[in-house]
C-alpha cells in the first residue's frame, strides 16, 4: 500500500522524500498520519516534478583487441592454442570493424567448428552495458483539494507517477494513479468520525525476457545489437539480447488497492475517551506475461536462422494474487490531572488483524500474438504455485503515562499477544516495557542556565514480540498436492502430493526482542547547536533460526526458538542552525554504529567459503573465507606449496596449480587446508553509516546538501563471469582485469593469469582476505535548490497563494574503495533484477497553492 | 449515554474481540497429516513423485557420479577431475542430501502405510516405495560404500542423526530385501505406460547382487581373483536367479526392427513418439527391450541439451573405446586378420562390429542432425540437406549415440532413458553365471549374450567355449567386452571397472585420440596441435592417477561436521 510523501504528515517526511526510502525500523512500528483538512476555504495545491534519470557507475567491458588477446593468453596458459576460440580470437582481430558473410565467403573453419553459424560479425563500436542502459525520465503529479467547516473537514488528492526505466529497448515502465479521501465529521459535539478511503492502481511493463540482458555473462565483443536492417540477430544458438527483450514479448503487471480506515471517536466525559477503528485493505495484482517466438536473422537479414522460442514453446502466462487484510482496535483513554501537577493516562485496549491471501496461475502454449487474454493452441498448465494461506493476529495492550510537572515522566506498557502461526499451546505470550524520561532542563539547578538551552534524558526498555519468518500453520505436518507436475507416466504427467518440505515444528513460539535504550538530548546556544546522542542494546535471547540438521534427517527442520542474538551500538546527531544576517544556515550530521552477534545459533554450526547468514559467534551475513598468502612467484615456490598443501585439501586446490595462482595461509598450522583455516572477513551490513547535510536560506531561496557514506562494510561478489575473467571463451569480461593480472614485473596483482579452467578459477577466487573488497563509501546522496517566490509578486496574480520551483540532485558523486567498477551500494551477486545500474537523479518540480 | 451503559458496551465490544475462535486456522492450500495418510488413492500420488528419481540423460550424458565421462572411455574439452584422479573433498555433495531426502519419503509412505487399515489396497504404492528405497540405498552404497541405513523417518531428535555408518554388507541385504518383496507385489504387466513392474525389480536385483557379488569377489581376491568367498557366492546366485526370471518371463525382447536393419541399435536410443524419428517410422511403441524407461514427452523441456552436447566433436571417443570393437570375424582388432589398420582414415571401421558404425561417425559419413540440417521426408532425398562427417577434430575420433536426425529445439527432443533395458539382464545373466561357476556353458550364451553380440550382428560368430579356446581368447575378457560395447554411454562403465577392481589399471592409461604419424591425418590436418605419444597417438589427456581411496567417493565436510560419527572413507582422511 502507498502512502505518498505530499500525504504524509510526519517528521520523517524530509528524510522519506529526499532519499526516496522509509528510514530501516526493524522489530519496531513507524505510525504515520496522513493530512487531514482544516475549516477555511478551499486549499488547492498541486505539485509536479520532471526527474531525468542517467547511469551511475558501472564496469567497463572489454574492445575487440583487449578481448581477443586475453582469449588468446587464456588458451596459450592453458596450452589449449589447438581450441577453435584461439582461431576466433585471431579472426576477431583481424576483421575488427567489418564482417565475414558466409553466404559469400567460405567459413576459414571448414567443416571443423562454428558449422551452425551464418557469418562473423566483429562490430567493434557495440557496447553490451553502455548501449543497452541509457538515460530515461520520470515524472510526478500531485493535486490536492482540502477545505472543510466546523462540522466536516475533508483532503482530496490525487496523484500520478510514470517512471521510465534505464534500459533502452523493450517496454519498461512503471506508472501509478493514486487517490485518497481523508473526511473529518463531526456528528455530535462529542462524537467524531474520520474517515479515510484510498484507492491506488499500479501498472507495470517490463520485457518477459528480461534476465536475457540482466546476465551475468555478457556477449562477447563484435556481435552486433542488431541486423544490418534492424531485424532480431542470432548467431548460431545465441539470440542477441536486444531482439528478446524488443520482440520476445512483454510481462504487465496490474495491481489495484483500496484502503479503507473509518475510526469513531467518542468523548465519554471530560477524562474518558473511547476509540474504534476498522480497517480494510485489499489489494489485486494481475500478471499477464507472454513470451512470443521470436524469429532471429543472420547479419545480412536474409536468411531466418533460428526461433527461440519456436511458435509451440510462445507461452502465456496470467497469474493472481489477492491479498486481503482486515483490523479491527479499539481502546479507551483516561486522562486526569491532580493538583496540577500530577498527569495520569492510562488507555487499555485490544486489536484484532486478519489476512488472507490467494494465488493462482495458469499458463498455456502456442499463443498468438497480439491477444490479451490466456490463450493458445498447445498444452495448458497451473502454474504450480497455487496458494492460499490466513493469518491472524490478537492482542489485549495497555499503557500507563505519569509525568510530574512535565519534568519527568514514567511510561509503562504491556502487551498480550496471540499469533494463528503458532500451535495453540504456545499462542499467547505477555510483552511489557518501561520508560523513563527527566527533562533536567526544568530543574531548578538548570532553570536559569543559559548557556543551556535544552537537556533531556530517556531510559526505556521494552519487549517485542517478533513471529515472522515462519510458515502459517504449527503443529503439523504439512503436505501439497501438484497436479501434473510429476514424472511423465501413462498419458500424462503424474499428480504427486508431496511434504511441504520441512518438518512439523509443535513447540517454537514468540521471539522476545528486548530493546534497552539510553539516550540524553540536549541543546545550547539558545536552541542554534541541537543534538542527541543515543546507545541501544537489543537482545533476542529465542531468536527463531533454521538449523541445520545431518543430511539423514531427510527434509529439512522447520526454524526453532533456539539462537541467541545481540544487535548493539551507539547514535549521535549534531545541529546547528546559525544566522548571517539575512542568510539562515544550517548544518548537521549524524553517525550511527551497530554491530550485532549471533550469540548461539542454537544447532551445529558448519564453517562453509563464502557468506554465511547465520554463524555462531559472527554477525548475521558474515563472510568466511581463507586468508590470501600472495601469489607463487616461481616454480620452487609452486612445487613446496603443492607438495606441502595439496594432499587431501579440501579448498578446491587443483593438482594442475600454476605460477601466478594464489596461495592460502594455514591458520590453525595443522598442515591441511581446509575449513578450519577460515577467517572471518567481514559482513555486507555496515557498521558504521554516517550522514551530514548543509544548507542555507536567503529571501526566497533555499540551498540544501546531504552526504551519506558507510564504513565497516566487506562485500564478496562470489565466482562468475564478472568477477573472474575468461571464465568462458565466448563471455566478455570487464577491463578490470587489464594490468592488474600476476606476470612476473607485477608480482602484487589481484588476478592471477587468465586461464578457462574451471577448477582453478573456483580456487583463485573463492572467498578470501584478497576477493573480500573493501565496501566502505561516501556519497553525495542530494542536492537541492529551490526559490520560494515572493508573496507581494504572487499577490499580483490573485489567485496562487504559494509557489516554490525547486531542482535536485541526487547520487551525483560518490567515491569508494570498491575496485570492480559497480556501485558500492549493488548487491553482492548482480545478477538478474540487481543488475540495473544505479542511477543519477536530476529533479526539477514546481508547488503550487491557491 | 451514561456511564453504566457505556461500559457495558465497551466491555461487550472488547469482549467479542476475545472469540479466540477467530485464532485457530486451518490450512487452505495444504493438507495436514489426518487429510492425507487415510485414503488409499493418496499413497499412491504421494509414491508417484518416486518416478522422477529414476536416472535421466542427465546422468549419462552430462558429468556425474555415473558418467563415462568419469571413466577411461570418453573426454571433453576440459579436464575431469573425477576421471583424472584429482578430485577432492567438498564443502557438500548435493548426491548425499537428495538420496538421504528421498530416503525419508519412502520411509515415510512405508510408516503410514504400517498403519494403515487395509493394506491390500496400498500393495502398489508399498512396492514403489520398497523399490525406490532400494534403488537410493544402491546408489548410497555405489558412492560411499557404507552409509547409515534407516528403515523408518528420523525425528529432530533421534539417536540415528548422530549414529556411524552402517558396513555397506547391511545395507545391500536391506536392497535386497526391499527388492524381493516389491518383486512379490508389483504387477507383470505396467498398469500405464512407465510404471513398475515385477520385472523391474527383478532386473534392479540382478544388477544390485552381480555388482555387491562381483565387487566382494574381486576386492577380497585380487582383480584376478577365479574363486568366490561365501558372500559374493550367494550374490551371484542371486544375481543369476533374477536376471533368469526376466529372461523367463519372457516379456522383453531385444529391439529389432527388419527395414532398420543394422541400424536398429541406434535408432532404439532415439525412439520419439508423435513424430518420425528413424525411416521405418517405428515409435516408442516398438521398444520392446526397455524394462524401466524414464519417459519423455515431446513439446517438455529436457534440461538437458542432448543432440548438440553429444554429436560429432563434442563428445571426444577414445582410441581405447574404439579399439574394444570387435571384427566382423568375432576377433579382437589385433587377432583379425579382417582388421584394416589405421592408415587410412576409415580403415580402421572397415569388417567391425556393427555397433561401431551406429555408435561412431566414419570420415565422410552421411549424417543429420537437430538443428542446421535434418531429415524430412526420410528417403534418400535427404542427402541432399545432410552434413557430412569431418573427423579432424579434437580425437578424431566422433560420436553419434543418443543424437536425433530430426528438427527439434535444443533440449526439446523425447526419447526415453532406458533405466533398466532387457539386453543389460541378458548381460548380468551371462557374468553371474561365468563368475559363480568359473566356466559357462554355451546353452547359457546363446540365451543371454549373444543375443545382444548378434543383434544388428547376424554373421558374427556367437561367443562360445570353443571359439574362445580356439583363438586364445579369456572368456571373463570377451563377457566384459561385451558389457562395455553394448552399455557405453549409459552410465554403467565407471561403476564396472571399480567393481571389477581394474580401474587402478585401465584408469591411469593415458586418454588417446587417432594415431596421426603415419596415417592420413599426418598429411590431411595440418590443425592438430596435440601432442602425439610415442607410436604417434594424439594425447588427450595424459598424468592420470589412480589411488585406492578412489573406489568411493569423499563424504562431504558440511556432513561431517554435523555429524562427527560419520567417519570418512579410506584414504581421505587426513
Amino acid at each position: 500500500m502507498y502512502v505518498l510523501c505530499s500525504d504524509v504528515l510526519c517528521r520523517l517526511c524530509r528524510c522519506c522524500c529526499a532519499t526516496g526510502r522509509w528510514p530501516a525500523v526493524a522489530g519496531g512500528v513507524v505510525l504515520i498520519t496522513t493530512k487531514k483538512g482544516e475549516s477555511g476555504r478551499v486549499k488547492v495545491e498541486y505539485s509536479g516534478t520532471l526527474t531525468v534519470k542517467t547511469v551511475g557507475l558501472m564496469p567497463e567491458l572489454m574492445n575487440i583487441d583487449q578481448w581477443a588477446d586475453g582469449v588468446m593468453t587464456a588458451l596459450e596458459n592453458d596450452g589449449n592454442t589447438s581450441n577453435t576460440w584461439y582461431t576466433y580470437a585471431q579472426l576477431a582481430k583481424k576483421y575488427k570493424g567489418s564482417y565475414l558473410d558466409l553466404h559469400k565467403t567460405s567459413s576459414p573453419f571448414g567443416s571443423a567448428a562454428f558449422t551452425d553459424v551464418h557469418d562473423f560479425v566483429f562490430d567493434d563500436s557495440v557496447n553490451w552495458l553502455g548501449s543497452l542502459f541509457g538515460s530515461s525520465s520520470s515524472t510526478e503529479q500531485s493535486l490536492s483539494l482540502s477545505g472543510g467547516s466546523d462540522k466536516h473537514s475533508y483532503r482530496i488528492s490525487l496523484n500520478y507517477l510514470y517512471d521510465g526505466s534505464t534500459l533502452q529497448y523493450g517496454n519498461n515502465n512503471n506508472q501509478r494513479y493514486n487517490f485518497r479521501a481523508n473526511n473529518s465529521f463531526k456528528l455530535t459535539d462529542d462524537l467524531t468520525l474520520e474517515s479515510s478511503i484510498a484507492y491506488s492502481r499500479q501498472e507495470q511493463v517490463a520485457p518477459s525476457r528480461i534476465t536475457a540482458v540482466l546476465t551475468t555473462s555478457m556477449p562477447m565483443p563484435g556481435l552486433p545489437l542488431t541486423t544490418i536492417d534492424g531485424k532480431a540477430y542470432a548467431w548460431g544458438t545465441w539470440g542477441s539480447p536486444v531482439a528478446k527483450v524488443e520482440e520476445g514479448g512483454d510481462n504487465k503487471l496490474s495491481v489495484s488497492a483500496i484502503n479503507i480506515s473509518e475510526t469513531l471517536k467518542w468523548k465519554v466525559n471530560d477524562w474518558l475517551t473511547a476509540n474504534a477503528n476498522v480497517g480494510y485493505n485489499t489489494s489485486s495484482a494481475w500478471r499477464d506475461t507472454y513470451e512470443n517466438a521470436v524469429t532471429f536473422y543472420n547479419y545480412t537479414g536474409d536468411t531466418a536462422v533460428l526461433s527461440d522460442h519456436p511458435q509451440e514453446n510462445s507461452k502465456y502466462t496470467e497469474t493472481n494474487a489477492r491479498t486481503d487484510f482486515y483490523s479491527f482496535s479499539g481502546f479507551v483513554n483516561g486522562v486526569k490531572t491532580f493538583a496540577d501537577k500530577h498527569n495520569f493516562s492510562l488507555t487499555l485496549g485490544a486489536q484484532y488483524e486478519f489476512k488472507e491471501y490467494k494465488y493462482f496461475g495458469v499458463m498455456a502454449k502456442d499463443i498468438q500474438t497480439g491477444i490479451e487474454v490466456v490463450n493458445g493452441a498447445g498444452q495448458v498448465y497451473l502454474s504450480g504455485n497455487e496458494q492460499k494461506y490466513q493469518n491472524a493476529n490478537l492482542s489485549y495492550f495497555g499503557r500507563f503515562n505519569y509525568d510530574f510537572m512535565g519534568r519527568y515522566l514514567v511510561e509503562a506498557q504491556a502487551r498480550y499477544d496471540g499469533s494463528s502461526k503458532f500451535s495453540s499451546k504456545n499462542r499467547w505470550d505477555l510483552f511489557y516495557g518501561v520508560s523513563l524520561a527527566w527533562r533536567l532542563k526544568q530543574e531548578a539547578f538548570l532553570q536559569n542556565a543559559d548557556w543551556l538551552h535544552d537537556l533531556k534524558l530517556r531510559l526505556s526498555y521494552a519487549e517485542m514480540g517478533n513471529q515472522s519468518g515462519i510458515s502459517n500453520y504449527d503443529g503439523v505436518q504439512l503436505y501439497g498436492l501438484h497436479t501434473g507436475s510429476g514424472a511423465y507416466v501413462g498419458d500424462n504427467k503424474l499428480s504427486v502430493i508431496t511434504t511441504s518440505g520441512v518438518l512439523a515444528s509443535d513447540s517454537r513460539s514468540w521471539e522476545r526482542i528486548k530493546n534497552y535504550n539510553v539516550a540524553l538530548d540536549f541543546g545550547f546556544l539558545g536552541g542554534a547547536l541541537t543534538g542527541t546522542v543515543e546507545a541501544f542494546l537489543k537482545q533476542n535471547n529465542n531468536m527463531l533460526v533454521s538449523i541445520t540438521y545431518p543430511g539423514t534427517l531427510g527434509d529439512s527442520a522447520p526454524k526453532a526458538n533456539a539462537g541467541k542474538f545481540k544487535d548493539w551500538g551507539f547514535e549521535g546527531q549534531l545541529n546547528y542552525r546559525g544566522k548571517i544576517g539575512k542568510v539562515d544556515w544550517h548544518v548537521g550530521g549524524n553517525l550511527t554504529f551497530t554491530r550485532n552477534k549471533l550469540v548461539d545459533f542454537g544447532g551445529t554450526t558448519v564453517l562453509k567459503s563464502g557468506y554465511a547468514s547465520t554463524q555462531q559467534d559472527y554477525p548475521l551475513q558474515s563472510i568466511f573465507g581463507l586468508r590470501y598468502g600472495g601469489k607463487i612467484q616461481n616454480e620452487e615456490m609452486l612445487a613446496a606449496y603443492v607438495k606441502k598443501y595439496y594432499p587431501n585439501n579440501a579448498v578446491g586446490m587443483p593438482n594442475n596449480l600454476r605460477v601466478g595462482d594464489n596461495m592460502y595461509c594455514d591458520e590453525n598450522g595443522d598442515g591441511v587446508l581446509d575449513e578450519n583455516d577460515y577467517i572471518y572477513l567481514g559482513s555486507d551490513s555496515p557498521e558504521i553509516s554516517y550522514s551530514f547535510n548543509a544548507g542555507l536560506s536567503w529571501k526566497g531561496l533555499d540551498v540544501n546538501v546531504v552526504f551519506q557514506g558507510s564504513a565497516n562494510r566487506f562485500i564478496y561478489r562470489g565466482i562468475d563471469n564478472w568477477t573472474v575473467p575468461f571464465r568462458a571463451n565466448y563471455t566478455n569480461s570487464t577491463t578490470a582485469s587489464l594490468g592488474n593480472t600476476w606476470s612476473p614485473e607485477n608480482p602484487d596483482a589481484y588476478y592471477a593469469p587468465y586461464t578457462n579452467d574451471e577448477n582453478i578459477n573456483k580456487y583463485n577466487y573463492q572467498a578470501s582476505s584478497l576477493t573480500s573488497q573493501d565496501g566502505r563509501y561516501l556519497r553525495l546522496k542530494n542536492v537541492t535548490i529551490g526559490y520560494t517566490l515572493p508573496d507581494k509578486l504572487l499577490k499580483k496574480t490573485g489567485f496562487i497563494q504559494g509557489a516554490r520551483v525547486y531542482a535536485t540532485g541526487t547520487d551525483l558523486w560518490e567515491t569508494s574503495k570498491i575496485k570492480d567498477g559497480w556501485d558500492p551500494e549493488a548487491a553482492r551477486q548482480v545478477s538478474g533484477t540487481k543488475r540495473y545500474p544505479f542511477t543519477r537523479n536530476f529533479t526539477f518540480g514546481v508547488n503550487l497553492s491557491f | 449515554m451514561n456511564m453504566k451503559l457505556s461500559i457495558r458496551i465497551l466491555s461487550v465490544a472488547l469482549a467479542s474481540l476475545a472469540a479466540t475462535s477467530c485464532m485457530n486456522l486451518e490450512p487452505k492450500s495444504e493438507m495436514g497429516d489426518n487429510m492425507v495418510w487415510n485414503k488409499a488413492d493418496n499413497f499412491q500420488l504421494f509414491a508417484n513423485q518416486f518416478y522422477g528419481w529414476s536416472r535421466d540423460f542427465g546422468a549419462a550424458v552430462g558429468d556425474g557420479p555415473y558418467s563415462d565421462y568419469r571413466s577411461d572411455l570418453v573426454a571433453t574439452s576440459s579436464i575431469n577431475v573425477y576421471s583424472q584422479g584429482t578430485n577432492s573433498i567438498p564443502a557438500s555433495d548435493g548426491n548425499y542430501t537428495s538420496l538421504y531426502k528421498r530416503i525419508y519419503y519412502t520411509n515415510l509412505l512405508l510408516k503410514h502405510a504400517g498403519e494403515y487399515a487395509s493394506p491390500q489396497d496400498i500393495a502398489v504404492p508399498v512396492a514403489e516405495a520398497k523399490f525406490f528405497r532400494a534403488y537410493c540405498y544402491f546408489e548410497l552404497v555405489q558412492l560411499y560404500g557404507d552409509a547409515i541405513l534407516l528403515t523408518r523417518p528420523l525425528d529432530l531428535d533421534s539417536e540415528e542423526l548422530h549414529a556411524a555408518r552402517n558396513p555397506r554388507a547391511e545395507v545391500i541385504d536391506q536392497v535386497i530385501l526391499d527388492l524381493q518383496e516389491a518383486a512379490e507385489t508389483l504387477p507383470e504387466t505396467a498398469s500405464e505406460a512407465g510404471r513398475l513392474t515385477k520385472y523391474a525389480a527383478q532386473a534392479m536385483l540382478s544388477r544390485v547382487a552381480l555388482y555387491e557379488g562381483t565387487w566382494q569377489k574381486f576386492h577380497n581376491g585380487g582383480a584376478d581373483a577365479t574363486t568366490n568367498t561365501d558372500r559374493s557366492t550367494s550374490l551371484l546366485t542371486l544375481a543369476k536367479d533374477a536376471a533368469a526370471a526376466v529372461i523367463q518371463g519372457g516379456k522383453y525382447k531385444l529391439f529389432y526392427n527388419n527395414q532398420l536393419g543394422s541400424d536398429s541399435y541406434r535408432y532404439l536410443f532415439i525412439l520419439e513418439d508423435g513424430i518420425q524419428c528413424n525411416p521405418a517410422n517405428v515409435g516408442k511403441s516398438a521398444n520392446t527391450e526397455y524394462i524401466l524407461a524414464h519417459r519423455h514427452r515431446t513439446g517438455d523441456a529436457l534440461g538437458t541439451n542432448i543432440t548438440h552436447g553429444m554429436l560429432a566433436n563434442v563428445c571426444y571417443i577414445t582410441r581405447k573405446l574404439a579399439n574394444l570393437y570387435l571384427c566382423s570375424d568375432g576377433l579382437p582388432v589385433d587377432k583379425s586378420p579382417l582388421f584394416k589398420g589405421y592408415t587410412g582414415v576409415t580403415d580402421e571401421f572397415q569388417n567391425r562390429d556393427n555397433r561401431m558404425r551406429n555408435n561412431m561417425l566414419r570420415n565422410g559419413d552421411t549424417f543429420w542432425s537437430n538443428d542446421g540440417k535434418w531429415r524430412t521426408s526420410w528417403t534418400d532425398e535427404d542427402k541432399k540437406n545432410s552434413h557430412t562427417a569431418d573427423v579432424r577434430s579434437n580425437s578424431g575420433y566422433q560420436n553419434r549415440k543418443w543424437c536425433v536426425e530430426r528438427q527439434a529445439t535444443d533440449g526439446y527432443e523425447a526419447m526415453d532413458f532406458p533405466v533398466i533395458r532387457y539386453a543389460e539382464v541378458l548381460l548380468n545373466y551371462a557374468e553371474a553365471v561365468y563368475e559363480l561357476n568359473g566356466s559357462i556353458t554355451d546353452a547359457d550364451l546363446n540365451l543371454s549374450l549373444n543375443l545382444v553380440r548378434q543383434r544388428i550382428n547376424s554373421k558374427m560368430p556367437k561367443l562360445s567355449n570353443a571359439f574362445v579356446e580356439a583363438n586364445g581368447l579369456t572368456m571373463r575378457e570377451e563377457i566384459r567386452r561385451e558389457r562395455t560395447v553394448e552399455l557405453v554411454l549409459e552410465g554403467y562403465r565407471i561403476d564396472d571397472l571399480k567393481r571389477w577392481a581394474t580401474a587402478p589399471k585401465e584408469m591411469v592409461q593415458d586418454q588417446l585420440g587417432v594415431q596421426v604419424r603415419g596415417t592420413w591425418f599426418e598429411t590431411n590436418w595440418a590443425a592438430q596441435s596435440r601432442p602425439l605419444n610415442a607410436d604417434g597417438c594424439i594425447v588427450l589427456y595424459s598424468d592420470r592417477q589412480w589411488d585406492d581411496k578412489l573406489y568411493l567417493y569423499p563424504l562431504p565436510s558440511d556432513q561431517r561436521q554435523l555429524n562427527p560419527q560419520l567417519g570418512q572413507n579410506p584414504g581421505w582422511e587426513n
